[in-house]
């Protein structure tokens, strides 16, 4: 494969994984130093203003055990999610790093009891990859959803 | 025109009954009831509007509402901080369309009217038009009836007449106190952003929430579990295990004027520096104690204080305190609440603790959070549920046979149960009926 489409395929793959809960299969996307970043202010700093999530690999794996526990009941029942990726720009960085800026569209169908809702979420991601032992892996994650710096619905699910 | 309603608000929220503290469910759903919280609680009472240090420099503005009245926090270039109205005196415009920026005129886009930051009308345009009536200094922007501040916190009334801003805050002031003093400066800093929360319930299911102990170790087991696994020292750490809960140190306590706290300082200061429910990030550092120490001129009673930690802090009707963070409830309409979490800063300790207490914060709060998303699922199944018999009543009864006077940390005699109960939750609901009922 060419670097556009093993590129392509990894954010597809990434979507799924997210869309269908595999947090277990998504957290093997990760490098042992990856950083995961959802600002709330689109020009806010990590060090000086709140986000939704800044997660250094251990602090993923604690939000993951806790999205796996089955106790978290903003995921109860969970959401069924569905996510297009587009708009995919590749920047390499030599042959085993690359910057990737994308766009998400996501919609969520979450049920509770007789309620029912159908969401629409989005954003721009944008991916440092690197390759380790021949497989792209995520070293960095940010996403800056359109509404992060408003009153958002609880976020239960991976964006 | 539809015949006025009267909402008899002693009928609803009853005392002492067979089957004890009884609240009706409707109040929780009545768009009228909702409409006249707005005007008597929200539009007439005290309400937290924002910190001083969210405006520390002149021109920086917010933008606000008090229940449904759009306001800018406005520090003028005279360095006063106002609150006025957003709200062309000309034709009614909101003036202000950012939540936050810095400006030194607010200039309406629809005729042109000009106002500096303190609200004074600065240019009426086309002076030509106006006759002998120009506009002029009945055409200043707005304040606020009343500001309050206390420590940073700023309030503000609508209403001209009505408690004094001290007889308002009343026991609360020393709580709020209190949380600030473990700052190497002696004050705290809201300038790292805020989380906001949509929820789809009614106000006060968030307000009853924040003193309410009693559903931390359902709602939020899966986060516990997580958070135990941070410390070090005790990994299996949970609410019981660590005692913190059902200690008989550990109060709730209605301070009156409808505001509550989860006292814990007894409970904590037995626990010396082991993790603790309502503990503060980096104020029991040793650093961080020691600027306190130099501060007040005693280290004996920084290392008290620190130890004691902050409480939950539930100030009527919207401000929260709650470990390194403050909250604010905004009501929206009956069925929606925005709930806002800003990360406190301790100012003059190190970069480090405070980086620390935006991740803290972050890990717990906000819409993806461990611990609030939880809270406000609750909040939206209690708001589903009540729609079955909507007209019935919820029971608030815990530790009421165990009610009783005591002094607090500051000596100020208080209604009070163990950490568990619902004397909180009581103490919100009498004060709520004297305002309703227009008695207070």
């Amino acid at each position: 494969m060419n670097l556009r489409d093993e590129i392509e395929q990894f954010l597809y793959r990434e979507a799924r994984l997210m869309d269908e809960h595999r947090f277990e299969d998504w957290e093997a996307l990760w490098t042992d130093d990856g950083v995961y970043w959802v600002p709330c202010a689109h020009d806010g700093a990590p060090d000086t203003d709140v986000a939704l999530i800044y997660a250094d690999r251990a602090a993923l794996t604690r939000r993951l055990m806790r999205m796996k526990s089955g106790a978290m009941y903003i995921q109860d029942p969970r959401s069924v999610l569905a996510r297009l990726v587009g708009n995919v720009e590749i920047y390499p960085d030599g042959d085993a790093a690359a910057r990737v800026h994308s766009t998400f569209n996501l919609t969520e169908f979450r049920r509770r009891g007789h309620q029912t809702w159908l969401r629409t979420w989005a954003g721009r991601s944008e991916h440092h990859l690197r390759r380790v032992d021949g497989d792209w892996r995520m070293a960095f994650k940010k996403v800056l959803l359109v509404n992060s710096d408003g009153e958002t619905p609880a976020l239960g699910f991976l964006v | 025109m539809n015949a006025p309603v009267n909402i008899d608000y002693a009928a609803l929220i009853r005392e002492d009954t067979p089957d004890g503290f009884l609240v009706n469910s409707r109040l929780y759903q009545d768009e009228t009831i909702f409409r006249e919280e707005m005007d008597r609680i929200f539009h007439r009472g005290w309400v937290y509007v924002g910190h001083a240090s969210e405006a520390p420099n002149p021109g920086d503005y917010r933008v606000r509402l008090i229940g449904q009245q759009p306001v800018i926090l406005v520090r003028g270039q005279d360095r006063r901080i106002r609150v006025l109205l957003n709200r062309c005196t000309h034709r009614g415009n909101t003036l202000c369309q950012r939540e936050r920026g810095n400006s030194k005129f607010f200039r309406c886009a629809y005729h042109g009217w000009v106002f500096d930051n303190t609200g004074a009308l600065r240019e009426a345009t086309h002076p030509s038009g106006w006759g002998d009536r120009p506009p002029g200094a009945a055409q200043h922007l707005t304040e606020v009836a009343r500001l309050g501040e206390h420590r940073g916190f700023i309030f503000a009334s609508l209403a001209k007449d009505g408690i004094s801003f001290e007889d308002y805050l009343g026991n609360a002031g020393a709580y709020l106190s209190r949380y600030c003093d473990l700052a190497p400066d002696g004050e705290i800093v809201l300038s790292a952003g805020r989380h906001g929360v949509t929820v789809d319930a009614n106000w006060k299911m968030q307000l009853e929430n924040l003193t309410d102990a009693y559903h931390a170790e359902y709602v939020h087991a899966s986060a516990l579990a997580q958070f135990a696994s941070l410390s070090s020292t005790d990994k299996k750490a949970s609410f019981q295990e660590r005692g913190d809960l059902e200690s008989p140190l550990a109060m709730q306590r209605d301070l009156g004027g409808g505001h509550s706290v989860l006292d814990s300082f007894t409970s904590n200061r037995a626990q010396g520096d082991k993790l603790r429910f309502t503990g503060s990030t980096g104020t029991l550092l040793p650093e961080v104690i020691d600027a306190v120490a130099r501060r007040i001129g005693s280290q004996e009673q920084a290392l008290w204080m620190a130890r004691g930690g902050p409480c939950h802090i539930m100030v009527f009707p919207n401000l929260m305190l709650l470990w390194d963070a403050v909250r604010v409830i905004q009501p929206i309409s009956l069925t929606r609440t925005h709930i806002y979490y800003h990360p406190a800063l301790l100012k003059g300790a190190p970069d480090s603790v405070n980086i620390a207490r935006i991740r803290a914060q972050e890990g717990g709060f906000g819409p993806a959070g461990f611990l609030a998303p939880d809270d406000t699922e609750m909040f939206e199944r209690s708001q589903a549920g009540m729609a079955a018999a909507p007209d019935s009543w919820l029971e608030l009864n815990r530790g009421r046979h165990v009610e009783r006077v005591e002094a607090d940390d500051f000596g100020q005699p208080v209604r009070t149960c163990q950490n568990l109960d619902e004397v909180a939750q009581r103490g919100i609901w009498r004060h709520y009926k004297k305002i309703m009922a227009g008695e207070a």
